[in-house]
């Protein structure tokens, strides 16, 4: 170590940086005033070591880029945009157009100015020198903010997801790289309708190749998308001990509340379902469902009778009993009562929550069917449920619903630049 | 018997008594296989495995090789987590060595898993998913390799072969890639 520092003059303060950086990264507390001063404190320092360098060690054009990378990107280091980091910056790379890392510290700079066409310039201009796993998961991060409100939202997000495919073929080990994949294919889903599940899948595989990286193991927000994917498969368990841990890890990330409203769905479902079952009127409000007609290409079933997961060519009639209200924009729950009087949560993706009302009669068509079993905090929770991801798996009172009944959420993966 | 010498014992009785994954018959080497395997840096290997799989004989072109290959190395993948369900909780070895196998079990887990996901993406045509999956199978067995670093066992042998099969694989996938077919 000595003998480079010996031989560049600029290794201690590189070593400064990334020391600095790391804090940003890898320390969290509930107040942020506490991280900005820390971060203040250790980039005063930084500083100090950068101008040490004596003047003379720091006059060729590569010295001189060097020094000003390093002296903008300590800048930088605070969420908000300095016009001063950017001027830094901005010179390191007139002075060596090479130098790559100060290419990606100015698109994130000027990012955070929020003028993203030329953030984005910045990365496929250093792109365009070669490929690096770095600049191709910024940019597939900006396109990501870039694309939202735009008519073309999902195809901007499918070059998202492109790029950061391409960052993980560089490096099919780099956690970060399959974090920010993670993160596209959760915006993939959701800009185009909420409904498909396989983007969750993906999602979800991409998170847990994140995980097998040692060094993602600092970041709250992975755990927090984790979760927030497994909320959405309706793996329960699974999500709220994403939360707790993104809690842990980050206090000020609003884990917790995640945690809270998940905990309090969870128990209006079971309440809901324990004070329906014996409910007397449900023999007369389900008497018809017998009599509904079913196409012939779907076998009828009760949901004592559908096997985990996707049921093929087979349809369940049930009554909806309740719209259950609750904290998050989707899925949309109801209490559903099939004809053996048997209640089950149906949980709808896709649709509006006009299409279906109490009352209305429904024939779910191949349905994905769980059977929900876990204990969390000592309190136990068992139910059925169904899940609906798009228009077509349902008919309302015999009748599908009508196109404008498809809806399009826009909820965006948690992610910093 | 020392735990190590144990475990090795162990472990060369499961392969011994494993149907043998690799069975040479020159005569059932076609064509193809030989074109396909041309493309791959484990030739013999390569021409072994396919030729060893009834499957590939009705092969009409590249691409259902490619399906073979991949298969193959999966269910390598699945026969080393069976090897090491087999042993890993022989009470002679050394409890470094049992976790280091507990991890190799989960790390083949995976990789079975990877090697499906590539399956479907040669199906869909998804070439550059596929050489991503194959690439992660390949990690998680240098994981497992990692985990048993310093012991003497037999999986380093299992994690060499598995590794070939899968850049086979992966070498005739991208050959299908290039010609299209």
């Amino acid at each position: 170590m000595s003998n480079q520092a010996e031989e560049d003059p600029m290794a201690k303060p590189t070593i400064a940086v990334e020391d600095l950086y790391n804090i940003r990264d890898t320390y969290f507390t509930a107040n942020l005033d506490e991280k900005n001063s820390k971060l203040q404190k250790e980039s005063d320092l930084a500083l100090k070591l950068l101008d040490s360098v004596p003047p003379e060690q720091r006059k060729s054009p590569m010295q001189r880029a060097t020094y000003e990378y390093l002296r903008g990107k300590i800048l930088d280091v605070f969420p908000d945009y300095r016009k001063e980091a950017e001027d830094h910056l901005s010179k390191a790379v007139k002075l060596n157009p090479s130098l790559t890392d100060a290419w990606l510290c100015l698109g994130n700079c000027i990012w955070k100015k929020g003028d993203l066409s030329s953030a984005k310039n910045c990365f496929t201009l250093a792109l365009s020198k070669g490929p690096n796993k770095k600049l191709l998961c910024q940019l597939s991060m900006l396109e990501r903010k870039m694309a939202q409100g735009t008519e073309n939202e999902a195809k901007l997000v499918e070059e998202s997801i492109q790029h950061g495919r391409e960052a993980i073929t560089l490096d099919v080990k780099d956690g970060n790289s399959w974090y920010n994949l993670g993160n596209a294919c959760l915006t993939s889903f959701f800009v185009t309708g909420a409904w498909d599940h396989s983007k969750l899948l993906q999602s979800l595989k991409a998170y847990q190749n994140a995980e097998k990286d040692e060094r993602m193991k600092s970041n709250p927000d992975l755990y927090f998308n984790c979760a927030t994917v497994n909320k959405y498969l309706e793996n329960y368990e699974r999500a709220l001990s994403g939360f707790e841990a993104a809690a842990l890890k980050d206090p000020g990330l609003n884990a917790t509340d995640e945690v809270q409203k998940l905990v309090n769905l969870l128990d209006k479902l079971e309440n809901m379902l324990r004070g329906h079952a014996r409910a007397k009127r449900l023999a007369s409000l389900v008497s018809l469902l017998d009599a509904v007609n079913l196409n012939s290409s779907y076998k009828r079933a009760t949901i004592d009778l559908l096997s985990e997961g996707l049921n093929k060519a087979v349809a369940v009639v049930g009554k909806v009993l309740f719209f259950i209200k609750h904290e998050s924009v989707a899925p949309i729950y109801y209490l559903v009562c099939d004809s053996n009087q048997i209640c089950f949560v149906l949980s709808v993706y896709g649709i509006h929550n006009d299409a279906i009302k109490e009352g209305d009669q429904l024939t779910l068509l191949e349905p994905c069917y769980r059977y929900i079993d876990f204990s969390w905090k000592e309190k136990h929770y068992q139910f059925k449920s169904i899940r609906v991801d798009f228009l077509e798996q349902a008919l309302v009172n015999g009748k599908a619903p009508a196109p404008r009944h498809a809806i399009r959420t826009s909820i965006y993966a948690q992610h910093k630049p | 018997m020392k735990p190590f010498t144990t475990f090795v014992f162990l472990f060369t009785l499961c392969v011994a008594v494993l149907p043998p994954l690799i069975v040479a018959h020159p005569t059932n080497v076609t064509k193809l296989i030989r074109q396909a395997c041309a493309h791959t840096a484990h030739k013999a290997l390569c021409v072994d495995t396919l030729a060893a799989d009834p499957i590939s004989q009705g092969a009409a072109n590249k691409t259902g090789l490619a399906l073979v290959a991949l298969r193959v190395a999966s269910q390598n993948a699945s026969d080393i987590t069976e090897l090491i369900k087999a042993s890993v909780n022989d009470p002679s070895l050394a409890p470094a060595v049992q976790q280091g196998l507990s991890d190799c079990m989960d790390n083949y887990v995976d990789a079975a898993q990877q090697l499906d996901d590539s399956l479907a993406a040669l199906l869909a045509g998804a070439h550059d998913d596929l050489s991503i999956w194959v690439n992660v199978a390949i990690a998680d067995s240098d994981s497992c390799e990692k985990s048993i670093q310093g012991f003497k066992t037999e999986m380093s042998k299992e994690n060499v072969k598995f590794r070939m099969l899968c850049e086979n694989a992966l070498a005739i996938a991208k050959a299908v890639a290039v010609a299209g077919n």
